[in-house]
This record gives C-alpha cells, structure tokens and sequence, in this order.
C-alpha cells in the first residue's frame, strides 16, 4: 500500500527519476572523459574519418573488400578506382580479421553504400580460426553503426562486455594521456594527414602503406601447419554471399597475396585452394588465388615483402594493378584464367631458388651443440648449407663450412649471447643464397 | 557462474526482472528455477548430488515429522504410561532414521573433503580426480541442521519439497553461505513480496560494494600475498610478516566481499540473509572475534554441535566425575572443555582437511579454552594492575592483540604450503631473520601495476573507514540520508575505480576464496 502510495506520489516520482537520470548522466560524462583522454589515435581513427567524409559528399562506393591485414596491406583502392573507372573504392581489411568480422563489416559497408560488387578474402588466419582474437573484433566494432553494433555484441562480445567500455578498454593508456590528447588534436590540425610510425602509414581509404622490405633471400622458414577450414569461417562466408545476393551485390573471392615461404610452409595450400575454388563454384562466385598469378616470381620477389606474410608498399601497387585489370575482365565476364597458374605444382615449377631457411640448435652440456639445417626449395635443386656465428651481431666467422650435411655437431665458445647465420644454395650454384639470422 | 562476472549480472538482471513480473504467490518458483539455473551454468554435473542430498534430507525430516504427529494423534487417548512408552518408541525410531540420514549425508562431505586431500597431497593418480560439489560444505550443514531441528521438534518439516529445495539452492546463498536456519529463512523466501525501488537500490549498492572489494582489494592482496608464498624460500620476517597481513586483509576481504553480494543479491528480492560478519578485526577477545567472523557458521556449530555435546552423556558422566573429584568448577569446565574441542576440530575440518586446518583449529579453540580456564586470573591481575576496561589504549591493545592471534598467527598456518614450511616461516620470524627480500621488491614483483597496488591501498583505508562507521553505529543509512548528487558521485567513484583497475582479461573476476570450503 505504501508502495502503491507512493507510485502516484509526484514528488517521489520526480526526486526518484532524477536521482537515476543524474547517476546515468554523471555515468555517460565520465565515460567521454575517460574515452577522451585514453582513446589513442589509430587506423580505425583515419577508416572512420574516410568513411565520415564518403558518405558527406554523397558520392557512391562501388567496390569494397574485407579480409584481414593482407587484405589492407595488398589492395590500393586509389589503383583500382583509376584502373577500374570507379567513383570510390573501400579497403574494408582490419587486422586479423576473420570471417565474422568481414560479415559485419560487409553488411555495414553495404548499407552505408551501395557498392556493386564485394571482394571477400579467403586466406590461411581467417580460414583457421573462426571467430578471432578480442583486439581484431574491436577494430570492427568500433568501425560499425548502431544496430550493427549490437548484433556484434551478440555475436561476439558476449563474453566480453567490459572491452565495449572505452575506459576499460584503454585503461592501459593511462601513462600516454598526454600524447593521446595531442595525437588527436595534431590530427584534426593536419586534416588526418598520414603520419609514419616504424614505416608503417595510412594511405587512403582503408590501405595501409609500408615501406619495409625484407633483404632478397632472407626469408625465415616457418611450418605453418595444415589448414583446416573452421566451421566459424564457412557459417559467415555462407552469410556474406546471402547478403550480397539478397541486395544484388557480385562477389569475388580472392586468397591475398603471401610470401612464396608462406607457400611452401602450409600443408595442404592446394586442398585449400580447391576448397575454396569448388565453394565459389557452387555458389556462383569468382574465385582467384592472387598467389597463382602467372609470373610473381618475377614481379612480385621476397624484397617486395614486407615480412613472411605481407606484401610491402610496392608490391601493393603492382598487385593491385595485376588485379585490377584481371578484375576488369571478370566483371566484363572475359575469361580470367590465363592469367593464373593452375595449381600449387604449377606455381613452385617456377621457383629456382632456395625459398626459406632455417637453423635448429640443440645445446649439450659440454659446450657443443647439435646443429640442424634446413630450407624450403624444389626437389631438383640440393642444398649445400654454411654455418656464420657473431658475437656482436656486426662480424661473422664460418663455424660450418659450405656442405651438404645439413646436421652437424658445432663447438660454441662460453660467449652467452650471439648470432648464428645459416646460408644455403643450390650446388649447382646457378641460384641466388638464402640465409637467415638467428640470436641466442 | 560467480558473483563477480558480468555473465552472473546478466543472469541476475533477468532473475529481479521476471520475479516481479510474475504474480506475488508464485515468485519463490523464479527463484527456484533462477537457483537450478545457476547451478546448472556452475557444475552441472553436480546436479544429481545436490538433489539427492535434497531428496533424502526432505524425505528423511518428512518421515521424522510424520511419526511425530502419528504418535501425538495415537498418544491422544492413550494412559499416560502408554502414551510415554509409545513417544519412546517413536523417538527411538526417529532417532535410527536422523542417525542414518546424518551419516549419509555428514558421511559424503567428509569423504569428498577426505579423498580430495588424499588425492592431493599423496596419490597423484593419473586421470583420477575428486570432484567436489559446488557449495558442499554450505548446502549440507543447512540440510543437517533442519533434519536436526525436526527432531528436536522446532519446527514441522515443510510439506512442500520443491519449497525445500529452494532453501537448500537458494542461488544466493549455495556457495559461500550464510548457512540460514529454515524456520528464519523460510519466512522471508516465501513471503509474498511487493516490488520496491529502495530495496532494488539498496541490493544494487551493496553488490556494488562487495564487487569493489572483491577487485579492487581482495584480488590485488592475493596477486601480492602468492608473491610471497610462492617463493617463500627467500623471504626475511618483514616480508613474511608483511605477506601475513596482506593475507589476513585478502581473506577477509574476499568472505566479506561476497557475503555483501549474498545480501544485497537477496535483499533485491526481498528476501533478507542473515549476516555474516561484524568488523571481526575490531575483536577484543578471541571468543568476539568468532561471534563477528562467519556468524552463521558460529551458530551452527553452537546450536547442532556445542550444545548436543555439552548434554551428551559421556561429557555429563565426565563432568560429574571432575565434579566428584575436583569441584564445581572443574564439573562446569569439563562440558565447555568437551564442546570446545569438538566445535574447534570439526570447524579447522570444515575449512579444510590437512594438518595445518587441524592445528588452525587447535590453535583457535586452545585459545579460547585458555582463556575460559584463566577468566578468574584475568580479572584479578586487571584489577592489581588497575586497568581500566573503557579505556582507549586498553581497547586498541585488546583489538591488536585479537587480529595478531586470530589473523596473523593462524593465517600464517594455513597459507604455508605445508606445516613443516609454516614453522620454518614462524622460526623466520621469531628469530628475525634477514634476506635481501624487501617488501619494495616483493610489490614489484608481484606484477601488480602502480595503479592498482594505490587503488588497493585507498580501497583499505575506505573499508577501514567504513567499519570504524559501522562500529562507532553511524554508517547503517548513512549514504541512503545523504543528497543523491553525492550518493551518485559515490558510486560513479566506485564503478570508474572497478573499471580500471579491477584484474581479469575476458571477464574482470576471480573466484571467491570462501567457494573452495
């Protein structure tokens, strides 16, 4: 009763109301202080800007494509607007992003424009694991609209509801308010002009130029493992397609370009690529592994890699070009398949060289050590492998002369740090050195 | 599902919402699923154990409760003579079915508590694992001690078994307690209760105070205290004594944490749980100090165990013979002496079943039997050297005195990785034994960042401040008096304090330390 009494008492109802209003404001204001000071300038922060700035001038978006860092890293929408005659071009990869972020980020893409045709990417990370670490999905979401937002939130951060708090997020950032604060006011006074960090830049519309390049024939022989396709990765590819269907939009599936390493590295990349060729086919899609291109051997070398798995700045420019004019044919629906090599054999056929190398060493306790070496290479080449130790990192003496005994019991000095490096060519000597560095 | 994730807050939210949507007769039945709910999302598979426990407890007092009342209605028209030799009998045959339900059920405890101890610090057996049911220790003294008050007629036992299954699951209170008397908890759980603003508020502040304690000092003492122990080889007596106190704060502070969620998660419903502690380290004696420290706990043990042994006949027959042979107040001795033991051994089991849990308790109940057997000696040597009781130093000695014995001395015991390491870490002390350890060093290493070893330290000096409140009788309705513009700021200052400085990645919680007994 005293309840009852009191829901229709006014001045209950107004001091009751307000004293939550006030906590829910107080709240939300505290929160903006703390996203202000903490939030740190990023490429989501120059994504949204691009986006922000489309979507005032009203011009359209015709082609966007989604896939994770080898996606942002390989395709310059600028090439592909001027090569393909288009108003605008979105690079809609975010760092490790999988499948289930492409969906969103897609389906939020679709309806901030209306692109005519989608370029999903199907590569090794977002094809091995389904749903994605918490920091890549956080790039999505904070790239999404409203609604789109919360369907994420169900999707994924179900069990993360604190990272979508700015201030729990960034709380780490405590340290760098100062920079945060002056990052963020540089870049409204620069107009988001890009700025460098460890020669890494955002260049326009979703791309992210580096200038890196690994030194030709350093490339670090890594297992990759086998590839296995997460059910995660085929449940949002399924609902990626639907929804380029359903709003007429044409797909294309690429495999982004990698390392030739990266190649050799993974056990079963054909499987894979028949996979993918064979669920495209059933679904009316194009589908073009970027690696097959006929001849990257020659345009596209290990220096036009910016590490094991992404293509550098200029390799960039030279993939895009390549895709841009076999896209054109595509969506003149011009045969396309001279352009690509036909399987993985075809692809490694071309490769004279050795490709990646590598060096193991296994300590015993009288100061000697097992020495294991080895590289990736065709079979018609035999490796021939030297061994170079440093004790400063500047200059290297030979601790196993050039053999084809690629196990070898090695001496080491008591020195507690120093650099190993291995080389390896082909006997015949026709072919250019590999080598790897390796610190202990 | 603990308390202190947001996945449980959810679940809570959705609990409060649905329980006052349903009609007021039927609103016990949300909590009843709301409980099997929570259950079910914490261990599953413990589901047939706690039923089974629920089954047979209910059963058990039924039948008990039964023959009561056929022996009340067959005794009606009896001669007195028959009527007494028929309740007798009755009592007799009761007695057989609470004894046997009592060794079941007492019996399970003890061998899940057992096997996990043997399991764990002798056979390492591949594969084999002991699984212990969440809440065990809780669930099954609440069904003792009802079974135990049936019989001893205080109250009839509930017809209705789901009614009792919701006092036994009660999703508040199954994990760390309070252990509730069915006659006072019962009222409140199944009273049909109007939905109120303030009660929703007042639930919400204290979890929120629980949940502040929780992260922000309980969690961040455990991270320092482990750095500590865990490489307690090279620790001198300032750290080790330094680790001690941080661990005495984080237990407490950890219990106390999650006995306000209880309550507030209760008082939501408006359902009210009894409480649990009462600034226990504000203590002046031992024996205070277990009347504030897990209360329930306390009055169990007082009621189904201090007092059953206290007139059980092998202590009367004891006492009487002391008595004969040594006087009045040996005879009196010897039954406070018998209960004291027992209460002490069973409450160092219930804690936990390794050496160090036995002697924690010998330490305690030791302890307050010297202090019964020295009372008189105590008075005397207050009155020669005139000390007056009320007095300030008197009280702040007697409190100091209180936590060294009960929250340094024994906390030592039982957070040693095994007694032989405790007495090793008590000589450290004793002798003064020096390291190149500091308690700098010890911060540092304990990977704690700046930030939350300063939240930790404000978020003392506030529960410090809070319980001198409450002890001095002025914090009850303190912040509920003041202008809403200060209570908001009083919590924006305590949700923005968890937010960034709470632990924990994908969810920012640890669980409770209480869960483990």
């Amino acid at each position: 009763m005293i309840y009852l009494r009191r829901l229709v008492d006014k001045k209950y109802i107004i001091y009751r109301v307000t004293a939550l209003v006030s906590l829910i404001l107080m709240l939300v204001c505290v929160e903006g202080v703390f996203t202000y000071f903490l939030e740190p300038v990023s490429y989501a922060t120059y994504f949204n800007h691009d986006i922000r700035n489309i979507e005032g001038s009203g011009e359209e978006v015709e082609m966007v494509f989604v896939g994770p860092s080898r996606t942002y890293r390989s395709y310059i929408p600028e090439v592909f607007e001027e090569e393909m005659g288009f108003e605008n071009v979105i690079n809609g990869g975010s760092a490790a992003q999988r499948m289930i972020g492409s969906y969103f980020e897609l389906k939020d893409l679709t309806e901030r424009f209306h692109p005519k045709y989608a370029i999903l990417s199907a590569t090794s990370a977002g094809i091995r694991h389904g749903v994605g670490d918490l920091q890549a999905n956080l790039i999505i979401y904070d790239r999404l609209k409203y609604i789109n937002r919360i369907q994420y939130i169900f999707a994924y951060f179900k069990d993360y509801p604190a990272y979508l708090l700015n201030s729990y997020r960034y709380r780490n950032e405590i340290g760098n308010i100062d920079e945060n604060v002056k990052d963020r006011k540089l870049l409204e006074e620069e107009d988001y002009a890009p700025r460098t960090y460890l020669e890494d830049y955002y260049l326009d519309k979703g791309f992210v130029y580096n200038s890196k390049s690994v030194p030709d024939g350093n490339m670090e022989m890594l297992n990759r493992g086998r590839l296995e396709i997460d059910p995660v990765y085929e449940k949002y590819m399924d609902k990626c397609i639907k929804l380029c269907k359903d709003k007429g939009i044409q797909v294309i599936i690429l495999t982004d370009p990698t390392s030739m390493m990266s190649i050799y590295g993974t056990d079963g990349y054909q499987e894979i690529t028949d996979y993918i060729g064979d669920y495209a086919k059933k679904n009316g899609v194009i589908y073009h592994n970027v690696n097959y291109l006929k001849d990257r051997e020659e345009f596209l070398p290990d220096s036009l890699m910016l590490d094991d798995n992404h293509v550098n700045g200029e390799g960039a420019k030279i993939i895009s070009k390549k895709m841009a004019e076999v896209l054109k044919k595509d969506l003149a629906q011009e045969n396309t398949d001279d352009y690509f090599y036909e399987n993985e054999d075809e692809v490694k056929k071309q490769v004279n060289r050795i490709v990646a190398v590598s060096g193991e060493l296994k300590f015993n306790d009288d100061k000697t050590a097992k020495l294991k070496m080895n590289c990736y290479r065709n079979d018609d080449i035999t490796p021939m492998y030297q061994a170079e130790i440093s004790y400063d990192g500047e200059s290297y003496e030979i601790l196993v002369p050039w053999t084809a005994d690629r196990k070898q019991k090695v001496n080491l000095t008591e020195e507690e740090h120093f650099y190993l490096k291995i080389r390896a060519k082909g006997q015949n000597d026709n072919i250019g050195e590999a080598y790897q560095i390796y610190q202990y | 599902m603990i308390f202190s994730s947001f996945k449980f807050l959810f679940f809570l939210a959705i609990v409060v919402l649905i329980y006052y949507i349903v009609p007021k007769k039927y609103r016990w039945t949300v909590l009843l699923l709301g409980s099997m709910y929570f259950y079910y999302c914490s261990k599953a598979v413990f589901i047939p154990f706690v039923g089974g426990v629920s089954v047979f407890s209910y059963l058990t007092a039924r039948i008990i409760s039964l023959k009561y009342e056929k022996i009340d209605l067959e005794s009606f028209n009896l001669e007195k003579d028959e009527a007494k030799e028929l309740r007798a009998k009755g009592s007799a045959f009761c007695k057989r079915i609470l004894i046997l339900a009592l060794i079941i059920i007492l019996g399970l405890l003890v061998y899940t508590k057992i096997a996990k101890y043997v399991v764990n610090s002798f056979a390492h057996i591949e594969g084999f694992n002991v699984i212990v049911p969440l809440g065990i220790s809780y669930f099954t003294f609440s069904t003792v001690g009802y079974m135990l008050d049936v019989y001893w007629k205080r109250y009839k036992a509930e017809k209705n078994f789901f009614k009792y299954l919701l006092y036994v699951i009660y999703f508040p209170h199954i994990t760390q307690g309070p252990i509730p008397r069915y006659d006072k908890l019962s009222e409140s759980l199944f009273a049909e209760h109007a939905f109120s603003y303030e009660k929703i508020c007042e639930g919400c502040s204290r979890i929120l105070w629980g949940f502040f304690k929780k992260q922000i000092i309980a969690d961040v003492a455990g991270i320092v205290v482990e750095s500590v122990f865990g490489s307690w080889e090279t620790q001198n007596y300032i750290t080790i004594l330094f680790g001690t106190f941080m661990y005495a704060i984080q237990v407490y502070v950890d219990f106390a944490a999650c006995m306000d969620m209880a309550l507030g998660i209760s008082h939501m419903f408006g359902v009210d749980l009894e409480e649990n502690f009462r600034q226990p380290y504000f203590s002046r004696s031992v024996e205070e100090f277990w009347r504030r420290w897990h209360i329930t706990l306390g009055k169990w043990f007082k009621d189904y165990l201090c007092m059953p042994v206290s007139v059980c006949k092998p202590v009367k027959n004891l006492s009487k013979k002391m008595r004969k042979k040594y006087g009045n107040t040996a005879g009196k001795n010897t039954v406070t002496i018998s209960a004291l033991i027992a209460v002490w051994i069973c409450t160092g089991l219930w804690h936990g079943t390794g050496l160090n849990y036995v002697l924690w308790g010998c330490w305690q109940g030791g302890i307050i039997i010297f202090s019964t057997l020295m009372e008189k000696n105590y008075s005397k040597a207050k009155k020669f050297l005139r000390i007056n009781e009320d007095a300030i130093w008197w009280k702040g000695f007697q409190m100091i005195r209180t936590f060294i014995l009960c929250g340094i001395i024994p906390r030592l015991l039982t957070r040693a990785a095994s007694v032989s390491v405790a007495v090793i870490l008590f000589g450290r002390v004793l002798t003064l034994h020096g390291s190149s350890e500091t308690v700098v060093g010890i911060l540092n290493n304990s990977g704690v960042n700046c930030g939350r070893l300063i939240a930790m330290l404000i978020g003392i000096l506030a529960l410090f401040t809070v319980s001198v409140l409450k002890e001095i009788k002025i914090w009850d309705g303190l912040i509920r008096r003041c202008p809403f513009i200060i209570r908001n700021v009083v919590y924006v200052i305590l949700i923005y304090t968890i937010i960034m400085f709470a632990g924990g990645d994908s969810d920012i919680t640890s669980g409770f330390m209480y869960a483990n007994f």
